[in-house]
């Protein structure tokens, strides 16, 4: 993906932008508000990343401003200011996701990959009602699961855990993206209720068949292999 | 505001108690000022009176002698008087002899051994000097009160009398004019003192509303300029110049959490950033177990770091603006979707009581669902590893009950400041936040916050309780 990274700090950029190029994507990186407002008001990005207190211009400016121009590329902010009120007003403002520093790179990779999909997937389709991968089928309309032509009986969390894997099914789901999306819970609990949810869905999904289908990565996430 | 409550606020203003306690001491001082004015008048015209007495005695003796000593010289017969003398008498002593200014006088002469001469009864000679006496002149009249000054002359005794009555009649004007003006006073000065009572009161309500929001934490409130140039308006400019002060502090205060928020968050997420790096290259092994558990530890340091600047932020009122309708079973229940695998997974039985009654209040969701959250890993974290854990929402309260340890009544205070934890020798996890995070949540909700036993019989677990309007709850016993 092309992207656009505003970030004031020179080791963090530096940081993000070596994971990033070694990720395979094409970053632009500038340093104050103003650049990033040109950059993002002259060139095509697929996603671009703000820092929200920078110089010049502040984060949440180019962003009303770009939204302001009719520029609808998803925004990501990366920032210190990490409040519920923040993330709200970062949100409100059109910002599309939003990733308190400081921040695991597992994450930040998790994130860009969910929106660039979903800026491609919006882009004319209609949205599937049935998700299918590793042998299961998701009815979305009639809210029914089945592995192999066998239904297997989830509860509503449960549904919800295995459309968020199956709809970035080949992606890494981390645990915060998880908690966002399933239980809306906007912050991290010390213990462990993502783990202990897949767990129970494992349990139903896998144990039966005896084999893998949601495969946890070391310090990152879990993810459903296509 | 009803009229009684009007009327009420209006008998609770300083201005109008402060009219009512002055003329009630303005009604004191004229009462006293009024006896006191009577006395002196009363004696003043008793001396007027008895001045008067003594110049008609002298003036009267002086006449009687001249009369007495004509008579001696022609008859030089003793005791008797003739008939012209009597007759002179007479006219000396006519009724009434005389009226000065309304007051009536009388004089009256009997000589020795004979009857009395003029309109005074005998028993007015039966004392001699100045006395005082009631007695009728006609039989048809009733008794008046006289002062009587009664001497011996020449052949007889002289008396003259002044009617007490017109000194009386005169002196009952006093307190009459007194109870007039002291009315129209008294009347007056309550009329002003409801008038300013209630200038005052709109006053008074203005600054007290201004106190209200600023406590509130809307440091933005301001009194403004009151009319007048008096003490009011004195105590409404300090209160705005301390608001004022206050919000430029608090303004700083923030001002450096957000500083601090920048600057620390920087370096630790360089740090975090060199250590994730080292974990990716390090593959598998013990090393990179190593790492993990670096990560793990610098991420429970970004957890405390925020939980703190998001209590700093709730404690200065942010958030408020943002405020939503919530359900507050529907809060307690999807909390409880997310946590009860996890309750179960760590040996508790999980119990959800949410009433399907709606009740509705106004919050920030996710703040209200990461204090339920917190009070649950606290359960797992202190509550003694089984027994119920119990989630809850009935009418305006929400809350938890575990069966652990519980809490003693003398630390539950305690234990609501940030970084207390009871159990010293706890070292595990958990950054001693979660109750006072709770605490702050409920304050920026106008909410309460209770901690009781679970069961009260023998004493056991620990139930905290937000009550939201919590004036018309109950909840010591959950």
């Amino acid at each position: 993906m092309r992207l656009l990274l505003l970030e004031d700090d020179v080791e963090i950029g530096q940081w993000v932008l070596d994971g990033l190029n070694r990720e395979g994507h094409v970053t632009d990186w500038v340093k104050d508000g103003r650049d990033a407002l040109a950059a993002a008001m002259g060139q095509t990005y697929d996603v671009v990343i703000l820092d929200r207190m920078t110089p010049e211009l502040d984060g949440l400016s180019v962003l009303k401003a770009l939204r302001a121009a009719r520029i609808a590329t998803p925004v990501l902010f990366l920032t210190a200011m990490g409040d519920v009120e923040d993330r709200v007003e970062g949100l409100e403002a059109g910002g599309d996701d939003y990733l308190a520093k400081p921040f695991a790179f597992s994450e930040l990779k998790a994130r860009l990959g969910a929106l660039g999909r979903r800026h491609a997937a919006q882009a004319g389709k209609v949205e599937d009602t049935l998700l299918t991968g590793a042998g299961i089928s998701l009815d979305l309309l009639k809210r029914k699961c089945s592995r192999n032509g066998e239904d297997i009986d989830l509860n509503a969390k449960e549904f919800a855990l295995m459309e968020a894997l199956l709809r970035s099914k080949g992606r890494i789901q981390t645990r915060t993206m998880l908690l966002e999306r399933v239980w809306d819970m906007n912050f991290d609990p010390t213990t462990s209720v993502v783990e202990t949810h897949i767990s129970r869905l494992r349990a139903k999904i896998e144990k039966p068949f005896g084999d893998t289908v949601i495969r946890t990565v070391r310090g990152a996430g879990y993810v459903i292999e296509g | 505001m009803s009229l009684r409550a009007e009327l009420q606020a209006l008998w609770r203003s300083s201005a109008l108690r402060q009219a009512l306690v002055l003329s009630l001491l303005f009604v004191g001082i004229l009462v006293a000022a009024g006896f006191l004015a009577q006395n002196l008048l009363r004696e003043e015209l008793q001396d007027r009176v008895e001045d008067d007495l003594y110049l008609r005695l002298e003036f009267l003796a002086g006449q009687i002698d001249q009369l007495m000593e004509y008579d001696v010289e022609d008859e030089n017969e003793k005791g008797g008087l003739d008939s012209d003398a009597r007759a002179d008498i007479r006219q000396l002593v006519r009724v009434p002899v005389s009226e000065v200014d309304d007051r009536v006088f009388i004089d009256a002469f009997r000589p020795d051994g004979g009857d009395v001469i003029g309109a005074l009864p005998a028993s007015a000679f039966d004392q001699q000097g100045l006395h005082s006496e009631r007695f009728r002149l006609a039989p048809n009249e009733d008794r008046e009160s006289w002062t009587v000054l009664s001497e011996d002359v020449t052949g007889g005794r002289i008396a003259v009398a002044h009617r007490g009555a017109a000194t009386d009649e005169f002196l009952e004007l006093l307190p009459g004019a007194f109870l007039y003006t002291g009315g129209a006073a008294v009347l007056l000065t309550l009329v002003a003192g409801t008038a300013f009572g209630l200038v005052a009161r709109r006053r008074f309500h203005r600054i007290s509303q201004s106190l209200d929001r600023l406590s509130e934490g809307d440091l933005t409130s301001r009194v403004g300029r009151l009319s007048g140039r008096d003490d009011l308006s004195d105590l409404a400019r300090h209160i705005d110049a301390t608001a004022e002060r206050l919000d430029i502090l608090l303004r700083q205060t923030r001002d450096l959490a957000t500083s601090i928020a920048h600057d620390l968050k920087t370096p630790v997420t360089r740090l975090r950033a060199r250590l994730e790096n080292l974990s990716v290259e390090l593959e598998d092994g013990r090393q990179a177990e190593e790492a993990d558990k670096a990560l793990a530890e610098i991420d429970r340091i970004i957890l405390t770091f925020e939980s703190l600047l998001q209590i700093a932020r709730m404690d200065a009122g942010a958030h408020r603006g943002r405020f939503q309708d919530i359900r507050l079973a529907d809060l307690v229940r999807e909390i409880a979707e997310a946590y009860q695998p996890v309750i179960e997974d760590s040996g508790y039985r999980f119990q959800l009581d949410a009433t399907p009654g709606s009740a509705m209040i106004r919050g920030e969701a996710g703040l209200l669902k990461r204090a339920l959250a917190n009070l649950i890993e606290n359960a797992l974290r202190h509550g003694g590893g089984g027994g119920t854990i119990r989630l809850f929402s009935r009418d305006k309260t929400i809350g938890l009950s575990d069966e652990g340890p519980g809490i003693a009544e003398a630390e539950r205070q305690h234990v609501l400041e940030p970084f207390v934890r009871l159990d010293t020798s706890r070292t595990g996890e958990g950054v001693g936040l979660g109750l006072a995070f709770v605490q702050s949540v409920a304050k920026l909700h106008d909410a309460s916050l209770y901690l009781s036993d679970t069961r009260q019989e023998t004493p056991v677990g620990l139930t905290v309780t937000l009550g939201f309007n919590a004036a018309s709850q109950n909840l010591t016993n959950l």
